[in-house]
């Protein structure tokens, strides 16, 4: 049989990179996002199409982004931008802080207690259908100033989301894991901090998985209506001055976050369920 | 009697990048001669689900050359039929559904494929369940329906792999029962492969008993047994001499495997396998 | 089977099972105690507050939006308790005329709202264009006492105002109104036809955009799974313009489309649309290979393969994506009709902009209303595509 030692670091990246070139994947790859590219600049730049022609092509939108003096105000070196992305992501932060405390130990109570369960899941149940749009009003009302209204909406979509899964979690772990704990004499405690916790980990990540997207889906909602900083402010803000340029910075700026902070969230998952990751990878997945 | 003979002729498969290839099949060869059926056992991941794979088309060797009546093949096709491990009825059709689907992929006529499929329900003793969809069905009831549905394909060889796998005792030896018995009647060339050497000796002509990877035949076994078979000959002296010989070879095989696995990921994998 | 009346097992329907089960008893008194202690929350303050009047005054003349804002005209408000005043918009007056900088009657009356913003905690503020006015919102922390909207039309405009001098409030929950007002306010809107007429509006805004959603994405899933250099080649920008939230579109869109109804529309269809491909892919890539081996080796062809196995074999997540789809649907239709509505652009109706006048008219209890209206309206919408769900995908309801 032949055995050769297995290339390792930099050798093993750059084995798999050839072997990846061999496959016309890269080269389709490259050419679909230049497709997308060029069409996005010939439409609204190269041949200014009607109505195509008011949407800033790339162009433009990359030398605003990465000139030193922007024409429109708004640019990777700008402080306003910076400010605009410190505070939406201050917010999420915050937000995805306060969902996650609460949305977890509550999801677990609610899994581990029938009766707290019976009791606080029709709450939720008859709270959740309502879009987090429709709150904006009212907390407006609730909290004074701009950013506490800002920040209760964006906590609120993910608490609903984190609950649930967790929940969800806790009602996935099979039988028998309670019955061998109640056999081994575990206490009611036990059984919580031994069972319920770890077996309710992959469904808590990814609950907060999609909870990080809903709070960034609800902050742009909550800053574009009510706000005075944030990326969502930023985008509603330079459609109102008609720096269109701006806008669309903004909405790649807020594609890039969310991409980010999800991709962070996947990371911590992997890193606290270690043991789970090494299973998925010894069954060869 | 089908006459439909399979040559397997010193085929190799190997998976992994270089540095980590493993040849799980090395120049293997075996005939099932035509109206035979022909029993593989062996350890647990010797590589019986490759060789499944490599005859039923749905992958192919490296080297070498499977041969269905002297013909290569090359890819799946109607000519063999897989009875799978888990169940592999497709759940969004009934159980007739299922059993007709086959013949009219290929475009035969409806009419005459329903009474075929409603014989063949009746037979395997599905009469009353041909509109369900397979999650009402039992355990058992979806192996015999899938017997049903490759059966109605009439195939020149059957290919089982490990059908009877996780069925309990109970209708496990049922199942083996109402096997040996269709086997008889059709007399239809097969491939069994299994792990468990008493439903092996049951149902063989001939057993085949693998090593351990790569995959070579250790030791065929013919199987002496007069046909019809049936459990009360699983107690003769006959029946215990094979079962001693065959048990012991496995043996043999899976203590070798246990310690050429020096690596402690292979044993950490076939452990994860087992509990998983 | 009638022999016998103690053996025969009657057959009891879903309602029968619920109302004899403790998990339902339990529900309804933790329903009913929530509003009750709603209730009480939102009361406490009107049982214990006593009030006392404030000058509150605010002016302006200018009516164009866009004009620019003369030397010498005069904008001031006086705003607060006790005599509190705002003296910034004085100063920040004085320093525009010592610059001699145009600066429109927006961007004056923007700061100026960011400034009660910061100087009054118990106050907010905001701007809205409509008709081609300027409205300056101020509210109170308690509504009823402080909410007022005022246009900068009016040479002066001056009202009188109550202030609360002693209180015993609930944070929070006290400033939202008691559930009976809420069904006061209801009983009272709930046989108007422009009750409905919002029903209807953003109804037909959902399922319009929604099943467009459908129609494209769903092929778009499918030929992203199915075949190799479509994914390759067009799957690349559809992650790269997917985590931009639909929302962000919203501007973009109206910028784009020329009317408020299409922007809309198209934010709607972008909702749905990403959610929608994601599932479809993912729930044809984890179709059991068995299946397609199994349907192989009976000689299915390429087409079988698709139709009889990959079509089937998605839809449960098809009908999972359609009802995620349909949450973010009503909630960018939501947000598309407060915005144009809330943003000077054609009122376009629809229980958004429902909620969003009740807003500022200041009737909170017709805001809950429409809260409430708009969750039962998704709530009923994604139990039809449950429904749908169910009946088209009959090997997953039996068991």
């Amino acid at each position: 049989m032949l055995e050769t030692k297995a290339p390792t670091g930099f050798a093993l990246t750059f084995y798999r990179w050839k072997k990846n070139l061999k496959t016309p994947t890269p080269y389709l790859m490259t050419f679909g996002i230049a497709l997308w590219i060029g069409t996005y600049y010939l439409f609204c730049e190269g041949w200014e199409l009607p109505r195509f022609n008011k949407i800033p092509g790339p162009y433009v939108v990359i030398t605003e982004w990465l000139s030193r003096k922007p024409a429109w105000g708004i640019s990777l070196f700008t402080e306003d931008y910076h400010g605009h992305i410190v505070a939406s992501c201050r917010r999420i932060v915050i937000a995805f802080g306060i969902a996650t405390g609460i949305g977890v130990p509550l999801g677990l109570f609610m899994g581990w207690s029938k009766k707290f369960k019976d009791y606080s899941f029709p709450i939720l149940e008859t709270l959740r259908p309502i879009p987090i749009l429709a709150w904006v009003p009212l907390a407006i009302l609730m909290f004074s100033g701009l950013e506490t209204p800002v920040i209760f909406l964006a906590t609120l979509a993910s608490l609903f989301v984190t609950t649930l899964n967790t929940l969800l979690g806790v009602e996935s772990i099979d039988d028998s894991y309670f019955r061998a704990a109640k056999c081994l004499g575990a206490k009611s405690s036990d059984i919580f901090f031994h069972v319920v916790v770890p077996g309710s980990l992959p469904f808590i990540f990814t609950g907060l998985q999609i909870s990080v997207g809903v709070a960034w889906f609800s902050l742009v909602a909550a800053e574009m209506v009510s706000g005075e900083y944030g990326l969502g402010y930023m985008i509603v803000d330079a459609y109102m001055n008609i720096t269109y340029v701006s806008m669309v910075i903004g909405m790649l700026t807020l594609g890039f976050a969310g991409w980010f902070t999800s991709a962070l969230v996947r990371w911590a998952g992997n890193r606290m369920m270690q043991w789970r990751v090494r299973a998925l990878a010894l069954e060869g997945r | 009697m089908s006459e439909a003979t399979l040559d397997i002729k010193n085929i190799s498969k190997g998976f992994g990048e270089f540095w980590s290839r493993e040849e799980i099949i090395l120049d293997f060869s075996l005939t099932v001669h035509a109206g035979e059926l022909l029993v593989l056992v062996g350890p647990s991941g010797c590589g019986k689900s490759t060789l499944v794979n490599l005859v039923a088309g749905f992958d192919r060797p490296d080297t070498g050359k499977i041969l269905l009546n002297n013909k290569e093949i090359t890819s799946p096709g109607h000519d063999r039929m897989v009875v799978f491990q888990e169940t592999a009825l497709i759940p969004w059709q009934t159980t007739v559904q299922n059993v007709m689907f086959g013949p009219l992929l290929r475009g035969e006529s409806r009419e005459k494929i329903l009474e075929e499929a409603n014989r063949l329900l009746d037979k395997v003793g599905l009469g009353e369940f041909k509109e369900k969809f397979p999650i009402q069905l039992s355990g058992g009831m979806q192996r015999r329906a899938e017997l049903a549905r490759a059966m109605i394909n009439h195939p020149d060889l059957m290919i089982m792999d490990e059908p009877f796998r996780g069925l309990d005792a109970m209708s496990r030896e049922l199942m083996q029962e109402f096997f040996v018995r269709l086997f008889e009647e059709t007399g239809r060339t097969n491939l069994f492969v299994t792990s468990e050497i008493d439903e092996a000796i049951f149902l063989a002509d001939r057993l085949v008993v693998l090593s351990n990877r790569p995959t070579s035949v250790r030791k065929t076994i013919e199987i002496k047994l007069p046909r019809p078979r049936d459990f009360l000959m699983l107690r003769e002296t006959e029946a215990y001499e094979y079962k001693k010989e065959a048990m012991e070879l496995l043996h043999e095989e899976a203590i070798k495997s246990f310690k050429t696995s020096g690596d402690r990921r292979d044993f950490l994998t076939a452990v994860s396998k087992k509990t998983g | 089977m009638a022999s016998g009346t103690n053996l025969s097992i009657k057959k009891r329907s879903k309602f029968e099972r619920a109302i004899s089960s403790l998990t339902f008893w339990r529900g309804v008194v933790a329903l009913l105690g929530f509003l009750v202690v709603w209730e009480i929350c939102s009361r406490m303050e009107r049982w214990t507050a006593e009030y006392q009047v404030v000058e509150h005054l605010i002016a302006g003349n200018e009516t164009d939006i866009n004009k620019v804002v003369n030397e010498g005209d005069v904008l001031y408000a006086t705003i607060g308790e006790y005599g509190t005043e705002l003296n910034a918009n004085r100063e920040m007056l004085k320093a525009w005329n010592e610059k001699n900088s145009p600066m429109t009657l927006k961007d004056f009356t923007k700061s100026f709202v960011q400034q009660i913003n910061k100087e009054f905690k118990t106050h907010s503020a905001n701007v809205m264009e409509r008709d081609n006015n300027l409205f300056l919102i101020i509210i109170g922390n308690k509504p009823e006492a402080f909410k007022t909207e005022m246009t900068l039309n009016d040479k002066e405009l001056a009202g009188d105002m109550k202030s609360e001098a002693f209180k015993i409030a609930v944070p929070w929950i006290g400033k939202v109104p008691p559930p009976t007002e809420v069904v006061e306010a209801w009983t009272e809107i709930i046989g108007l036809p422009g009750y409905w007429e919002s029903w209807y509006l953003s109804t037909g805004r959902v399922f319009v955009g929604f099943l467009v959603a459908q129609l494209i994405g769903i092929p778009f899933g499918l030929a992203l799974a199915v075949n190799r250099y479509f994914r390759d080649i067009f799957f690349p920008p559809f992650e790269v313009l997917r985590p931009i939230p639909p929302l962000a579109w919203v501007p973009a869109s109206i910028v784009f489309w020329p009317t408020t109804e299409m922007s809309i529309a198209f934010v709607t269809f972008l909702g749905a649309f990403f959610t929608i491909v994601i599932n479809v892919l993912g729930g044809a890539q984890s179709i059991d290979v068995r299946y397609l081996r199994a349907a192989q080796s009976m000689g299915a062809t390429q087409w079988h393969l698709f139709s009889k196995i990959i079509l089937p074999g998605t839809l449960p997540s098809i009908f999972t994506g359609a009802a995620v789809g349909m949450g973010i649907t009503w909630e960018v239709v939501l947000a598309g009709e407060m915005i144009s509505g809330g943003g000077g652009q054609q009122a376009s109706g629809g229980l958004g902009f429902f909620i969003w006048s009740s807003y500022m008219g200041g009737t909170v209890a017709q805001v809950i209303v429409g809260m409430i209206s708009i969750g039962i309206a998704g709530y009923l919408s994604s139990s039809l595509i449950r429904f749908i769900g169910d009946r088209s995908m009959p090997w997953r309801r039996l068991f």
